[in-house]
């Protein structure tokens, strides 16, 4: 048992002995294929009340053969590629056992010897907030397969209302599609874990494979961890069916934390089935520690599944005309960076406004510059209290010529520009607005120190202050210059031409 | 197919030669009036495993059919012992066969929606029924956690980050600092 005594007397041992494990993971993510109807039946996919969604087939009545959907073959072949698998000339269905009540038939169509696809590998970016330099990392794929989805169960505890405890059942998704992608243990952190499911996201919604809502279940994720001690293989537990990129990765450095506790008190881990909790706690599933038999047997019903020339060349040419998925294309031709390029792609809101900056944008302005002053403009909006970002093509038009004018306007002119534009119904060209204003940036150290003694005379007061080299009044009058300016004339500016009228005079 | 093998053993202990029938009337009956009785001897078998409780229970649970007589397991021995007689075939270099229909490509079907089937047709076969849920006995419940939660201890798992969980989605820019 893991008790809270038992982490005090490993504290201290924690450091030294933490090296000595290296965290093994490896991930199921089972994708629910976004076709119309099932995998083996034409029953529809769309939401509706409980048990709306029901064919014969779907709720195992006997006699009634399965029909595989081409459509889910043909998204199959599509990842396949995506994932760079080998596809074989074949492939073949087999029979797992359950006994569950959500799996109607008492065994899950699915395929364990002959997938449909096999020995690929995926290559993504792992970056992270606090880890100084993006790594592109490959993990193995080691197959995809074809499976039905189960039924959803609600389990009502005991109540008056309801008498005893029982399980609802909802055959809807009974024998809708998934394939599920199989890594191999290649995964050392959670973060790798949660940037490859959040890559693959992108690219499935991208080719139109699997609407990608996790929320909503269109992807489950099971994750093998262990730790392996002296690069000894360590037991593993099975996390089921994490459903949020935060529930991974939380119940994933949870369930090493906790493996880590029972090893290091020379404790065993069992091989078990966990699920995680909402906090991401993860928690033991099923109380039986006997591995499963799932009786695997040849699906009979279903002969072999020959993959056409035709399917294969169908799949190749329908990827290339979708073209790179957005995040690709904002990181690999634009120029934003790995994870700028996931974060942006992933908020469509955000990758409107950006696109439309980039098709506005002269073709100097760079990705890091759109990306400072688009936080910049994130700050000003939070404190005008307005959303965003903005929804106007004609913002994102007004925000990119300002970009390419930077070095022309002084900051403070460029934010005040950015203020009026964002906040208010400006509809004149900005190029023209800075005209009509003489807006633009006063460089000539002339006119500046024009400026200067003007204020200087103005303010004699202050100006004597200034003078005795008191630091406070010379801010004050740095900043009453550039009011003065109509913000016209950068700070730094200022403050040179005021020590220059200084040692003037 | 286990369960069938229990049935038949169950069935076989208590019920005598019924009368053949056919599907059709005047078809030719193809199966034997009288069992085959092997001549391999029972010393050319492989060793039986033993019957014990823990594999009684293990085959009750997977077949859902309960052993509920001595006999029930004497015929299970027999039927196993069949089957071993099935290991002397000699199948080197044999692929198995698991369909009549190897030769056959699975078909597909386009996707086009059919109209399910009406709610009082998929519950017409249910005995209970809660609101439009089938309900069966409860099953599989996650066991409740008393464990603590320290999401410092456990993200100092992730060399690569600070001790906190990924932020939640929001529109938060997370460039880089220029």
């Amino acid at each position: 048992m893991w008790t809270r005594r038992r982490l005090y007397s490993t504290a201290k041992a924690t450091i030294s002995q933490k090296s000595r494990y290296k965290p093994v993971i490896g991930l199921e993510v089972h994708v629910q294929l976004n076709t119309l109807t099932k995998l083996f039946s034409r029953c529809p996919t769309s939401e509706a009340p409980p048990n709306r969604r029901v064919l014969p087939f779907d709720m195992a009545t006997p006699g009634i053969l399965p029909k595989l959907n081409r459509q889910c073959v043909h998204r199959a072949l599509k990842m396949a590629r995506i994932l760079n698998c080998h596809v074989p000339e074949w492939s073949r269905f087999d029979r797992k056992h359950y006994f569950y009540a959500d799996m109607p038939a008492g065994y899950q169509i699915t395929q364990n010897e002959r997938p449909i696809a096999k020995d690929g590998v995926f290559g993504f970016w792992v970056f992270d907030e606090h880890l100084e330099k993006a790594y592109w990392k490959e993990v193995q794929i080691l197959q995809l397969q074809l499976e039905q989805d189960s039924g959803k169960t609600i389990h009502l505890t005991e109540s008056d209302e309801t008498g005893p405890p029982k399980s609802l059942i909802d055959y809807n998704r009974a024998g809708c599609a998934l394939i599920e992608i199989v890594t191999s243990p290649c995964f050392e952190t959670a973060i790798e874990a949660i940037r490859f499911v959040q890559t693959l996201r992108l690219l499935l919604i991208h080719h139109n494979l699997c609407d990608g809502e996790l929320h909503k279940g269109h992807m489950r994720v099971d994750a093998n961890v262990s730790l392996s001690k002296d690069h000894v293989e360590g037991t593993r537990t099975e996390i089921k069916n994490m459903n949020s990129i935060r529930t991974i990765h939380t119940a994933i450095n949870f369930e090493i934390a906790r493996q880590f506790e029972i090893l290091s008190a020379n404790g065993k881990v069992i091989n078990e089935t966990r699920a995680a909790d909402s906090m991401g706690r993860t928690v033991p599933m099923r109380d039986k520690e006997v591995e499963t038999d799932y009786r695997f047997m040849i699906e009979p019903n279903l002969p072999k599944l020959v993959i056409k020339e035709e399917w294969r060349r169908q799949a190749d040419e329908e990827l290339e005309k979708e073209g790179k998925a957005d995040f690709e294309w904002l990181r690999d031709v634009i120029g934003f960076d790995a994870r700028s390029a996931v974060h942006i792609a992933e908020e469509p809101e955000l990758l409107t406004f950006v696109k439309r900056c980039v098709r506005h944008k002269e073709p100097a302005v760079t990705a890091d510059e759109i990306l400072y002053w688009m936080r910049e403009l994130k700050i000003i909006m939070q404190r005008s209290k307005v959303n965003y970002p903005p929804q106007s093509d004609f913002f994102a038009k007004q925000f990119t010529t300002l970009i390419s004018c930077q070095h022309r306007l002084t900051r403070l002119r460029l934010l005040e520009l950015l203020r009026l534009y964002a906040t208010g119904e400006y509809v004149e060209d900005v190029l023209e607005f800075i005209e009509a204003n003489s807006f633009w940036r006063i460089t000539s150290p002339e006119k500046i120190d024009e400026f200067v003694e003007k204020s200087m005379k103005k303010d004699a007061k202050l100006a004597g202050k200034v003078r005795s080299g008191h630091a406070k009044s010379f801010n004050r009058m740095r900043n009453l210059i550039v009011d003065g300016s109509e913000k016209c004339i950068e700070l730094e500016d200022v403050e040179t031409a005021i020590r220059r009228f200084l040692d003037r005079k | 197919m286990l369960r069938s093998i229990i049935a038949l053993t169950k069935r076989s202990a208590h019920s005598g030669k019924g009368k053949t029938k056919t599907p059709f009337a005047g078809d030719e009956v193809l199966v034997p009036a009288e069992p085959y009785n092997s001549k391999i001897e029972n010393s050319s078998l492989s060793e039986m495993p033993p019957i014990d409780a823990s594999l009684i229970s293990h085959l009750e649970r997977l077949s859902l059919v309960r052993f509920d007589s001595e006999q029930a397991v004497a015929n299970l021995r027999n039927s196993i012992r069949m089957a071993k007689k099935l290991e002397l075939v000699d199948v080197e270099g044999v692929e198995p066969m698991h369909t009549v229909w190897e030769d056959q490509e699975c078909p597909t079907f386009e996707d086009i929606e059919e109209e399910p089937l009406p709610i009082e047709e998929v519950f017409r076969n249910a005995t209970v029924r809660f609101d439009d849920f089938f309900v069966t006995p409860p099953g599989n419940v996650p066991l409740e956690s008393k464990e603590r939660f320290d999401l410092n201890v456990i993200n100092e798992w992730d060399t690569l980050g600070k001790p906190v969980a990924p932020e939640a989605k929001t529109t938060r820019m997370t460039e880089r600092k220029k």
